[in-house]
């Protein structure tokens, strides 16, 4: 235990003086023109200080990118896929302007490439697996409301579901219909993963899952003919969901010049929603909770099993001695635990 | 004395225990055939055998969990007889402590507790691994138990690598002090209720065990619902700023506490337990 | 002077606030006696017996079983018989001799054999398969074999025959430990008499009204200690 504690410790204070230099390095280049150089083999971008390897043939744009946080570089580069003969083309470069780990390359010959950092990968990978830091609504015109996990689960319990109504439509159908999808982004907030999309139809709001394939593009359901199968929301969920749109935010995308540095996104003439606010005030949240629930309440206990077998009156065997031993155990334990946790 | 006492415990239980083990893995290896047979028979009696197949396996289903209770009761039946019927003359006349009389019979029922628990996994593989019907590569046994085993342990090796080895043994002891404080709980209740009651001492100890374990779970659904709305986002926020490894640790020591807390429940309730026999045992 | 094998000093025990069934009780036994213990129903002799074994705590006052405090090293001296049967009805006769032979290193097996022998117990036979009667005798049987220093015999002839008791009294007077005490509590005061050597008579709140040794008393009275008992409890209600 004690061992346990040590290495934890150490680990923890390592990754705390790291932090900064891994923030620093990961900061967006503000220096216009970067240079940028691709191997010959095309597996591999150099530039902005970092090296991105191939990760992805996003050929059907399924990735999201935040509007709010990317980033256009000014200049272009000669790029051709890898394992390809084909001629050079000039393809415009996007990343995330807080954390530059991956590099979105666009060309209209081509389509869309995904290079990462290690970092970047690791995001992407994250984000595969589930790991999805915030869960948005999002219309059509990018104004985003935030909204939970179960959410998520509850609209993906429709499908299937036999109590539920469901229509099937053709996917060319539903291009005009009203629109939210159900989305959620990394950790870093810059990559945005669709899940499902709610319609608006006359009747109702219907869920349509992307089915498991969380790089699902609406763009692959407005365009096709195939029938698609919606679920209608039960009453509780619909009536919730139309709660959650109520936080609808606008969302402005500044598109930058060839000189300019990455401005802040903003929300129209509203206050915008400080995610990092909410972030803090739960960290807080947890922070005091934990202090209370996990660090005062052992003390009870262990003073009771301290006291109780010397107190003249109320005497009691030794055994109450186990007590104490097993509250200070747990006093122990979440102390470091909380050492752990401020030191994150 | 305490290994002397041990030894009839257990032996009081083994004499029961025994027959409801035979019965679950024999119950197990003839629903194992039978699906084995179903899924291998001609299309045309398919039909009739999935619902000779379904007929049984719900009673099926039901006796693993009757075995379990049935096994429950005879340890905690086993602790008020011994202690607060007419045994209790004998049991607190032996040259023995208190203390050591309810330590045998907690470690009894922890004991026959694993046993039952390793009796339950024992039958589900012995399922899967008969179930599975014979193909041209495994005549026999189809190993597709194993091999998901082996995908479920690669895939959790993948996701948490070395610290698996540390999850592991701490789930397990979570589990075994989850038992424990159970088990401390219900020896609280009952003899709770054979001090206060003088007659109908176990309906006394089972209406405060509801009583005990209905305030317990409105305190864990208030403690859950101020968590869940406070503190599980921040935990989300924490998790999501730290690394891989450092989530990981964070898990293990939060499996941790969670053990610890468990363990201190567990021994408040035998200290008082322990208090209640030593001073106010009351075989009237 | 020997040390005496119980001595109880001040003990008071009550079930309900001010109504005590012990109040500031005191005795002392002298090792080597039968002493009866006599009374009415509800007069406290069990509860006495039962705090001198551990099955109680009493409210104050302190009880020495041979100079120690009472605790779990002084139940390996005490051989206690309850008025209710106190085995596992699940097990065996033979089962019940290991048990025993397993925690009181005082208990003599061979002597328990014999005796269960003279009763024609088959000792593979299962104690629930045995007559109320016939446990009784096992139990006592058990306690009896054992070598110790203080036997507590709670109503030991209550709710058997004539026959039995005859057999229970001789059991009692020709397999227990010389250097012992034994303490029979009993309200069958005319068939225990004969056995007795001192006696004590209790009253409710463990009030002595009368005590001494048996032959002499019943000399000096010219009565038996039954025809005494009835004199003195006449008034008692």
């Amino acid at each position: 235990m004690r061992n346990l504690l040590k290495h934890t410790l150490l680990l923890l204070l390592c990754a705390f003086f790291l932090l900064p230099f891994f923030c620093f390095a990961a900061a967006a280049e503000t220096e216009p023109y970067v240079q940028w150089t691709l191997s010959k083999d095309c597996q591999r971008i150099d530039g902005n200080g970092k090296t991105y390897t191939f990760y992805w043939d996003d050929e059907k744009g399924a990735i999201a990118i935040n509007p709010a946080t990317r980033y256009y570089f000014a200049n272009t580069i000669p790029f051709r896929p890898i394992n390809s003969d084909g001629e050079y083309v000039e393809a415009t470069l996007i990343s995330d302007n807080q954390h530059g780990e991956w590099l979105w390359v666009k060309s209209e010959k081509y389509g869309n490439y995904i290079y990462a950092t290690k970092e970047g990968k690791k995001l992407l990978n994250g984000l595969l697996e589930g790991d999805v830091a915030t869960y948005l609504i999002v219309d059509a015109d990018w104004n985003r409301a935030l909204t939970g996990a179960k959410t998520l689960s509850t609209l993906q319990a429709h499908v299937g579901a036999s109590d539920v109504k469901k229509q099937m439509l053709s996917g060319k159908s539903l291009a005009d219909t009203p629109y939210y999808f159900i989305a959620g982004t990394d950790r870093t907030n810059s990559f945005l993963m669709r899940f499902g999309i709610v319609f608006k139809l006359t009747d109702g709001y219907y869920y349509l899952d992307l089915e498991g394939s969380r790089y699902g593009n609406q763009d692959d359901v407005f365009e096709t003919s195939a029938m698609v199968t919606l679920y209608q929301l039960r009453e509780d969920t619909a009536a919730s969901f139309q709660k959650d749109l109520k936080g609808l935010a606008p969302l402005k995308i500044t598109f930058l010049d060839e000189n300019a540095n990455w401005e802040d996104d903003y929300y129209g003439d509203d206050e915008p929603i400080d995610y990092d606010e909410m972030e803090k005030n739960s960290v807080v949240a947890f922070k005091v909770l934990f202090v209370i629930f996990a660090i005062l309440l052992p003390i009870l206990p262990l003073v009771f099993g301290l006291v109780l077998p010397r107190s003249g009156k109320l005497k009691r065997p030794v055994h109450w001695y186990a007590l104490a031993l097993s509250s200070a155990l747990w006093l122990l334990c979440a102390i470091a635990t909380f050492i752990a946790i401020m030191l994150i | 004395m305490f290994r002397k006492l041990l030894k009839y415990d257990l032996a009081y239980v083994w004499r029961w225990w025994w027959i409801v083990a035979v019965a679950l893995v024999g119950a197990t290896l003839l629903g194992a055939f039978l699906l084995r047979g179903t899924l291998a028979a001609a299309e045309e009696l398919q039909a009739l055998l999935a619902i000779v197949c379904g007929l049984y396996f719900v009673p099926y289903v039901l006796a693993m969990g009757a075995g379990t209770l049935v096994t429950t009761i005879l340890l905690y039946w086993r602790f008020y007889s011994h202690f607060f019927s007419d045994q209790g003359y004998l049991t607190f006349t032996l040259p023995v402590k208190r203390r050591t009389l309810l330590l045998s019979k907690i470690c009894n029922e922890l004991i026959w507790h694993v046993a039952q628990g390793i009796l339950l996994v024992l039958c589900i593989l012995l399922f899967f691994l008969i179930a599975p019907p014979a193909t041209a590569e495994y005549p026999v046994i189809n190993p597709m138990l194993f091999q998901a085993l082996g995908n479920v342990f690669s895939a959790l090796w993948e996701g948490f690598g070395a610290m698996l080895l540390l999850y592991v043994p701490e789930l397990m002891l979570l589990l075994l002090c989850a038992t424990l404080f159970q088990i401390c709980l219900v020896h609280f209740c009952i003899t709770v209720g054979a001090v206060i009651a003088k007659k109908w001492k176990l309906l006394a100890g089972i209406g405060i065990y509801y009583g005990v374990n209905s305030v317990l779970s409105l305190a864990t659904q208030l403690l859950f619902g101020l968590a869940g709305g406070l503190m599980f986002p921040g935990l989300v926020a924490i998790l999501g700023k730290c690394t891989l490894t450092e989530g990981k640790v964070l898990f293990a020591m939060l499996f941790l506490l969670v053990t610890l807390v468990f363990l201190t429940l567990s021994v408040f309730f035998y200290c008082i337990t322990q208090d209640k026999l030593d001073h106010k045992l009351n075989l009237a | 002077m020997s040390v005496p094998v119980l001595s109880c000093q001040n003990l008071y025990k009550s079930y309900r606030a001010g109504y005590p069934v012990l109040n500031a009780f005191r005795c002392e036994l002298a090792p080597g006696k039968i002493v009866g213990l006599l009374g009415p129903n509800g007069c406290g002799k069990s509860t006495l017996m039962k705090l001198i074994c551990g099955l109680l705590s009493p409210d104050h006052g302190e009880i020495l079983i041979c100079g120690e405090p009472r605790s779990e090293k002084t139940n390996a001296w005490v051989s206690y018989l309850p008025e209710r049967t106190y085995f596992d009805s699940a097990m065996r006769v033979c089962e019940l001799l290991t048990y025993f032979a397993d925690f009181y290193e005082d208990f003599d097996v061979a002597m328990a054999r014999d005796l269960l022998r003279d009763l024609g117990i088959d000792e593979g036979a299962k104690l629930r398969t045995l007559s109320k009667g016939t446990k009784e005798k096992v139990q006592l049987v058990m306690v009896m074999s054992r070598r110790a220093r203080l036997y507590l015999l709670d109503e030991p002839i209550a709710g058997v025959d004539p026959a039995a008791r005859d057999y229970i009294l001789r059991t009692i007077i020709t397999n227990y430990n010389k250097e012992a005490t034994v303490v029979i509590t009993t309200h069958l005061i005319r068939d225990i008499e004969p056995v007795l050597d001192e006696f004590a008579f209790m009253s409710y709140g463990g009030q002595i009204l009368l005590s001494g040794n048996a032959d002499e008393v019943r000399e000096r009275e010219g009565k038996s200690l039954d025809e005494l008992f009835r004199e003195v409890f006449r008034y008692v209600p």
